[in-house]
């Protein structure tokens, strides 16, 4: 997949026929060149933040200016952006993803901004000063590394109608990237492709539940209905559907071989996902797996020391997580070996440490006993007791609560 | 002039306390000549219409424990349980005027007609509970003027009887429930800081954890079990109630055990006492420290400490305080009546405030000095879906816009937003209760408001909630931009189970019935 779209990249580059002057690169304002010439149409990048209804987010305000020649009076025109990561050198651009569905290449997930600019009110216009035609959060771009990243920004007008290209400039733009790059610590296979998230999911849920490489069929059940759930959710109806469940199934039975055959790494999957896949991912694999474990009464003492783990792997919040669980293992319900896990003791805390920690989970569930529902109420009443029990016996003894 | 009354509707035992002539509150003893009358009923099976409430309730309970009802306080607000006898499925609400009514009745021959009462509940009972008790009052035929909580009640009985300057304590534990409050007490200015309660701890649980060991000794000789029927529970229920009395003043107590595999006498020391409801105490513990934390203070910054209903006369108890604070505990006058007595005089502040025709010169000249600045009981809030800085997806939340423990009359304001283009509608919730988590918070009211077409996204709309001293509470929705409001009122007492409809047409129902 990548190889295509560095392929498809390559042949748009081409085609709006950017060359950056030999030795030079134009710098933060730049302009296409043709034959030698200066044409006047140039674009820029200008960083910026934006306010949002809890604080402001990172953007890129893209801008142009300069002359440009339409066919005719009031040519109707697009705004088109691309965007090509030159770090290792313009001869070998890299595609720049997005996670925004509405920037995307219509068949790859590779940024690409069409928007209508409106008509060009004479046959050759200038622009005198620096307009903005687009912006772009930081946060949906993806790149193919880590780092400071070169990008190269190419903004040109085209025809709404015919797509004909009526002016085109391209700058260049240095980038800090934070985050891990999608080629990142990837074991590149030419030939292979990546698996999708949810058989990643699937095998991290068949990895925390088996025993002994078994599978309760509890589990297994909750599975598949699981597959087919997220299947209905994401794809229409047909056979594209059809096929989704059955690459998931598949994965879920390759998962299950695994675990038979003690080869499933619980870990080193917890590890894939937090490389690869993105926080919402991550917490969605963490509730799939909560899921899984309470589908059974029961939650033994090594399968919470899992579920911890698995949480530092999967890089997700401990507190949320631990909310997670209360919801999923409701007490009145589930037989939890270890209450420490549910209650958010922790071995290394001191008395004062546990006691700060009992009297913060008290505070939460006694306002929850006069709740309406009276599942959450038995859940409440269960949790004060068994607070309170483990506070009772906080003060000489290791941290040790028996549901 | 009215007789205005104030109630202690207590999960074990309740009381009624008038305002005399001179604005001093009295315990008004019932018609067996006692002060304090057991919150027990018992449906009589030879005549459907008369039910006995009190200590002949409770004498006839181990006859026939199936046709006795009692901590039905417990229950309060929970519209699943019902009490089925001779067909008639009892709401909690209908158990409690029962009792209510005996009072007024018990009342009524020493003082005349009662109008206006004032009932107390639990500083932790929610909008729905206190509804509920309201209902209760007027099932009974009772004009009831307002709801105190608990330990106000009883700080203010304390205040007004004894001279206090400082920062008070108040340790409620009941037969029932368990209420700490926070107050600032200068003479009779009484500034209410915060409140914490537990709804399931207080006498009968330890009368609980003392049957417990019964039935543990029982089997342990014998290999079989104590009780076997709801007689036998009745009946050791009683005794296990004896010896956690007993236990209070002596250092051991004895019983004689008959079961069906044979009897046995048991000796329970003080020691195992205290070792059973070690956790239950570490209950009261984890309160009491989470309000000083509330309250932004620590046990050093307390001056006293009121202790408020029968169960803190277990000797454990005022050692866990005395241990934590550095000094011991204050008994109330009397632990079972402060409350109903704090109540009596509630119900005169309040009738001040609003009615004060309907006080005579000597009351009101003794209430006038009284100041009583409570705080709002609960959290109030709003469902809105703010962006999670974690996943930058939205996210369903309750936003706290009116916080606990705020000084009353309160307002509070917050702005949010329209989420999507063109949006024309809003679904606004008002929330009660202390979590982000919109599944754990109490949804009050829903409404709808219209909202202009054609709009882009992120449109401010303004929710602004006011509460005041007569617990009314008014929220107001405004879209910033067209100034459309939406306003929503409600009163404590307005969102329950029972339409206003529905307990007059409820009361009329029950009249048919006669309290003993």
């Amino acid at each position: 997949m990548p190889d295509v779209i560095l392929v498809l990249v390559f042949l748009l580059a081409g085609l709006l026929c950017v060359r950056a002057a030999a030795g030079r690169w134009p710098g933060l304002v730049g302009g296409t060149v043709e034959g030698g010439r200066r044409t006047g149409f140039a674009c820029r990048v200008e960083p910026t933040v934006m306010p949002t209804d809890d604080g402001s987010v990172e953007v890129l305000a893209i801008q142009m200016c300069g002359r440009i020649q339409a066919p005719r009076n009031r040519y109707d025109t697009n705004v088109q952006v691309l965007i090509a990561d030159v770090t290792e050198g313009t001869n070998h651009p890299q595609p720049v993803l997005c996670t925004d569905q509405a920037w995307q290449m219509e068949d790859s997930p590779a940024f690409c901004l069409v928007a209508h600019n409106g008509p060009i009110p004479r046959r050759v216009a200038v622009l005198a000063n620096w307009v903005r035609v687009a912006t772009i959060p930081c946060g949906v771009l993806v790149f193919p590394h880590r780092g400071v990243r070169r990008l190269q920004f190419v903004v040109s007008l085209h025809g709404r109608r015919d797509g004909r290209m009526i002016a085109s400039a391209s700058t260049l733009y240095s980038f800090t990237n934070a985050k891990p790059g999608y080629l990142d610590e990837r074991d590149v296979q030419p030939s292979s492709s990546p698996e999708p998230i949810e058989v990643l999911m699937l095998r991290l849920a068949v990895g925390v539940c088996q025993n002994d490489g078994a599978v309760p069929d509890v589990v297994v059940g909750l599975l598949r209905e699981w597959i087919v759930f997220q299947a209905e959710q994401a794809i229409a109806e047909g056979p594209e559907r059809d096929a989704a469940v059955e690459c998931l199934e598949s994965g879920l039975d390759e998962a299950l071989r695994r675990a038979q055959a003690g080869s499933l790494d619980v870990e080193e999957t917890a590890e894939k996902l937090a490389r690869e896949a993105s926080i919402v991912d991550r917490y969605q694999a963490a509730g799939l797996v909560l899921q899984a474990v309470g589908a059974e009464q029961a939650v033994l003492r090594h399968r919470t020391d899992r579920l911890m783990r698995i949480a530092g792997r999967l890089g997700i919040d401990r507190e949320k997580f631990r909310a997670m669980a209360q919801k999923c293992l409701p007490m009145h319900t589930h037989r939890v070996e270890d209450m420490c896990f549910l209650l958010g003791i922790e071995a290394e805390m001191d008395a004062a440490e546990r006691r700060q920690q009992l009297n913060q989970e008290y505070q939460k569930w006694n306002a929850r006993v006069t709740h309406p529902d009276a599942a959450i109420r038995q859940q409440a009443d269960r949790m004060l007791t068994l607070i309170a029990e483990a506070r009772s016996r906080l003060a000489d003894e290791p941290a040790v609560v028996q549901a | 002039m009215s007789t205005i009354a104030g109630i202690d509707l207590g999960t074990t035992f309740s009381a009624l306390a008038i305002l005399n002539r001179i604005g001093k509150p009295e315990i008004v003893p019932n018609a067996e000549g006692e002060r304090i009358t057991p919150s027990a009923v018992y449906f009589d099976e030879e005549d459907n219409n008369v039910i006995r409430v009190g200590i002949e309730a409770i004498n006839s309970r181990q006859l026939n424990p199936d046709r006795c009802v009692r901590w039905i306080k417990r229950h309060m607000g929970d519209r699943e349980f019902k009490k089925v006898v001779d067909g008639k499925a009892w709401t909690p609400e209908e158990i409690s005027s029962l009792i209510l009514k005996k009072l007024k009745q018990d009342c009524s021959v020493e003082t005349g007609a009662i109008e206006d009462v004032v009932i107390s509940v639990p500083a932790h009972f929610d909008e729905v509970r206190r509804k509920a008790t309201m209902d209760a009052g007027t099932l009974a035929g009772l004009n009831v003027i307002g709801i105190v909580n608990e330990p106000v009640a009883a700080a203010l009985f304390y205040a007004t009887t004894c001279e206090v300057r400082g920062r008070v304590l108040v340790y409620d534990l009941g037969g029932g429930t368990f209420d700490v409050t926070v107050l600032d007490v200068d003479g009779k200015d009484i500034r209410i800081v915060c409140s914490q309660g537990d709804h399931a701890l207080g006498g009968i649980d330890f009368d609980q954890k003392v049957l417990e060991l019964f039935e543990v000794a029982y089997r342990e000789k014998f290999n079989a079990e104590l009780i076997t029927n709801e007689e036998e529970r009745a009946r050791y229920e009683d005794e296990a109630e004896d010896v956690k009395k007993t236990l209070s003043r002596r250092p051991v107590a004895k019983k004689m055990l008959y079961g069906q595999a044979g009897s046995m006498r048991l000796e329970i020391t003080r020691e195992q006492f205290e070792q059973a409801i070690a956790p239950l105490i570490a209950r009261t513990d984890i309160l009491v420290e989470v309000s000083l934390e509330e309250a932004g203070c620590t046990p050093a910054d307390v001056n006293k400490i009121l202790l408020v209903g029968g169960s803190t006369r277990i000797p454990l108890v005022q050692r866990r305080l005395e241990e934590k604070f550095g000094f011991a505990p204050e008994v109330a006058v009397n632990v079972d009546e402060a409350v109903a007595l704090g109540a009596a005089i509630h119900a005169g502040l309040t009738t001040l405030r609003e009615a004060p025709d309907k006080l005579d010169e000597g009351t009101a000249g003794g209430l006038r000095d009284v100041k009583l600045q409570d705080v709002c009981n609960h959290s109030y809030g709003t469902i809105c879906a703010p962006r999670d800085a974690e996943t930058g997806q939205y996210v369903v939340q309750n936003s706290i816009i009116l916080r606990k423990n705020t000084p009353l009359p309160c307002e509070a304001t917050q702005r949010f937003y329209t989420m999507v283009d063109g949006q024309t509608e809003l679904q606004v919730t008002i929330t009660q209760g202390e979590d982000t988590d919109p599944d754990y918070v109490n949804k009050i009211a829903t409404e709808i408001f219209e909202l202009p077409p054609n709009r882009p996204a992120n449109r401010p709309i303004k929710v602004t909630y006011r509460y005041d001293l007569n617990q009314r509470m008014h929220c107001t929705f405004e879209d910033e931009e067209s100034q459309r409001l939406l306003e929503v009122d409600f009163c404590v007492g307005d969102n329950g189970q029972m339409s206003e409809a529905n307990v007059s047409r409820r009361a009329q129902e029950l009249e048919g019935f006669k309290v003993e």
